[in-house]
């Protein structure tokens, strides 16, 4: 996870050239503070964990600061509400004994979606950042959650998509109030990574700096819908596990953690058709390599389960080719690229077979060069892998 | 806010400069990710059985794998096992009676040699090649190469000592004469000498596990034997070495020895009564301790140490039985 926090460290730099790019923005503080409901969608924060304590609630707040392009500018032009900016929240859970008390540090945009009169609008904001401060667990061999304390890692992705009414008290101070919804993960890089998903409550309070924003439309004239193509290259370290009962048919499975991580690799070929400056959808030929995959049929069973040893699994059951469908929501810097996918190319088994869904947040470098940071899930529902990398626009 | 923007224009081009070479970095680690560790090269063995004779006198076995070994070697020859272990610098030397072998591990095979194998059925060589999770087990046949060439050299006897079973000790009936009607005058009856008598023999083999003795022993190689001297001369030992030989053998067997015993004296018969006159001889069963010195094809010299069970004949002597 300290990589990732690398990779976030290069997004902000690359928010902020891009803000000191324009000559008059618009510049914002808000205040945040949030109760959430903690979604019982795993098993540790059910309950099942060495204290038997259940995560129900949340409480958090946030300091956010973001800016908007000038109205004259090319940002300002095609998104006239967009804003982006960094932020840093604290989430406390009522049982914090499993999962520690996090700090999230995270990038931000968000746009308007729609405006209901001069004072009241709609907005859309989504985060993305690290969030430090997680209980780790202390066994690392076997996934029992009568014995597990903790989660995987201390630093954990922080994902979270919110919508908000702003409510606008003079030009410079703003009311907002709404709901979001965040997901906690580690992208497999370490177990256990159930996932922690919460669902909040928010209210808070925005002083507009600098210049004070006004209402106005989006300028989408002299544009033209076209193709682009994204070449994604992408890199990862990741958690697998096996079954150290694999092949024996009196046996159930027991699945267990292999030591170390593995390293993942991969390429997304993605023609985009850009029907406006925000929208764009296209398909995607996706290549995958997974240095674990489907490693059970090759445990050297003289080994034991908590320190095993595989024999190297041929090249073939290590990569898997497929083809996604792909939507991209593009706004200044960045953009949100959603894919669903299915593999055509998998010989070696189930790891890398069937379904996966990608969420990848480009981070626009230059005009043509962007940061590709995504997480990469597999049958809608199994943790996959982080997607950290490079790519490069041709046609835009 | 002008100046504040130019500060934030410089750090972000130096940082634009940076990215590419931080992501780099970033990229560089994650392709050194790699979890070698977990992983071990699968132990393989392209040959598990291969023969080697006189048509094929070397071979090579190739291993893939990692940090692979051979423990030690056990190897059977003429029912005879042996467990070897690696020299110094790693080679497996069988040198036996039968045998001259070579086994040398190298980085990425087994390689074969074999100079010679005399035994009389087939060796069979066997190991196991490891690599701490896995092993193969390796056999080897190996066909003679040639006869095995032995040569009695010495052959020591113990004669001042040795051991008795007076349980098997007997009394043989050698010849006989008989009168039923009785002697109607006095007479004398001498027997005539004799040539030669029957001694029943074997070898035993000091130690019963070693089928090189036990081999050795069965070659029906005519050695020398000892003889019962006493009745030579009252003051000299009771064996000695007078030219007698016998055939190796481990199974009961038999020589006769015509270094003859004293004949009776001639025995008055008495008068009136039907009679018989019997030469009987008196055998003792007795244990001597030898050592035999044997050359094999291989140029070495062993000892085999054995026991010569006899039961020869130590007196000639005459009874007269009137109970007819």
């Amino acid at each position: 996870m300290r990589r990732l926090a690398l990779v976030l460290i290069c997004s902000l730099a690359a928010l902020a050239s891009f803000g000191a790019d324009s000559t008059s923005v618009a510049q914002r503080i808000e205040l945040s503070f949030r109760g959430a409901y903690v979604l019982p969608t795993n098993q540790i924060v059910k309950g099942d964990n060495r204290f038997g304590s259940k995560t129900r609630s949340a409480f958090g707040g946030a300091v956010e600061y973001s800016f908007s392009f000038a109205p004259a500018s090319y940002f300002g032009r095609y998104y006239p509400y967009a804003y982006q900016g960094v932020g840093v929240g604290v989430t406390a859970f009522d049982e914090s004994k499993v999962t520690g008390t996090p700090v999230n540090i995270y990038v931000l945009q968000g746009s308007r979606i729609a405006s209901f009169s001069s004072r009241l609008s709609l907005d859309y904001e989504w985060n993305f950042g690290i969030s430090a401060g997680w209980h780790k667990n202390s066994d690392t061999s076997l996934l029992d959650y009568e014995h597990i304390d903790g989660f995987g890692s201390n630093i954990n992705a922080y994902i979270d998509l919110g919508f908000k009414l702003r409510y606008a008290l003079s030009n410079r101070i703003s009311l907002t109030a709404g709901v979001n919804f965040s997901h906690f993960s580690n992208g497999n890089t370490d177990y256990p990574n159930p996932g922690v998903n919460v669902l909040w409550g928010r209210l808070g309070l925005a002083w507009n700096l600098g210049s004070v924003p006004t209402q106005r439309r989006h300028d989408w004239s002299g544009y033209d819908p076209h193709f682009t193509y994204d070449i994604t290259a992408y890199g990862a370290w990741r958690k697998n596990l096996f079954d150290s009962n694999y092949g024996m048919a009196d046996s159930d499975s027991e699945m267990r953690i292999i030591p170390g991580h593995f390293a993942v690799a991969g390429l997304n070929v993605n023609p985009l058709w850009h029907f406006n400056p925000m929208f764009s959808a296209g398909a995607s030929l996706d290549f995958q390599y997974d240095e674990g995959a489907n490693l059970s049929p090759y445990y050297v069973t003289s080994t034991p389960s908590d320190d095993p040893k595989f024999y190297r699994q041929p090249f073939s059951h290590r990569v898997m080719a497929g083809l996604s469908a792909r939507a991209e929501l593009q706004m200044p810097i960045f953009s949100v690229n959603i894919g669903i996918g299915h593999s055509l190319y998998a010989p070696g088994g189930g790891d890398l077979r069937g379904w996966y869904q990608m969420f990848t947040l480009k981070t626009f470098v230059t005009r043509n060069l962007y940061l590709s940071t995504g997480y990469r899930l597999v049958r809608f529902r199994t943790p996959g892998n982080l997607m950290l990398g490079l790519g490069w626009r041709f046609g835009s | 806010m002008g100046k504040t923007q130019e500060n934030i224009r410089k750090y972000t081009e130096a940082m634009k400069h940076s990215l590419l070479y931080i992501f780099a970095l970033a990229l560089t680690i994650i392709v050194t990710a790699c979890n070698d560790d977990v992983f071990i090269e699968k132990l393989t063995v392209d040959e598990l059985h291969v023969e080697l004779g006189p048509d094929k006198l070397s071979t090579s076995i190739s291993v893939k794998g990692e940090d692979w070994y051979i423990n030690s070697l056990s190897f059977v020859e003429d029912e005879d096992y042996t467990q070897h272990f690696a020299d110094d610098d790693g080679t497996f030397h069988i040198h036996t009676i039968f045998t001259d072998l070579y086994v040398h591990p190298m980085a990425d095979r087994i390689d074969l040699e074999l100079a010679r194998y005399e035994g009389n059925s087939p060796g069979q060589l066997s190991f196991f090649v490891r690599d701490g999770y896995n092993h193969c087990e390796v056999s080897v046949t190996l066909l003679p190469t040639g006869s095995f060439q032995i040569e009695i050299k010495e052959v020591n006897y113990t004669l001042t000592s040795w051991t008795s079973y007076p349980e098997d000790n007997k009394t043989e009936f050698i010849m006989g004469q008989e009168f039923k009607q009785g002697l109607t005058e006095p007479k004398s009856l001498s027997f005539p000498p004799i040539s030669s008598l029957r001694v029943d023999y074997y070898f035993e083999p000091w130690d019963d596990t070693s089928e090189f003795d036990k081999m050795i022993l069965n070659s029906c190689i005519k050695v020398p034997v000892p003889s019962y001297t006493l009745f030579n001369d009252p003051h000299t030992d009771y064996w000695g070495m007078v030219g007698e030989s016998a055939a190796l053998t481990t199974t009961k067997s038999l020589f006769f020895t015509s270094h003859g015993l004293p004949r009776p004296a001639a025995v008055d018969l008495p008068l009136g009564t039907p009679l018989m006159v019997s030469l009987l001889c008196d055998y003792e069963a007795v244990g001597l301790y030898c050592v035999i010195k044997v050359s094999t094809g291989d140029g070495e010299e062993r000892d085999v140490h054995c026991m010569l069970r006899m039961l020869t004949p130590i007196k000639l002597h005459v009874a007269i039985n009137t109970q007819l």
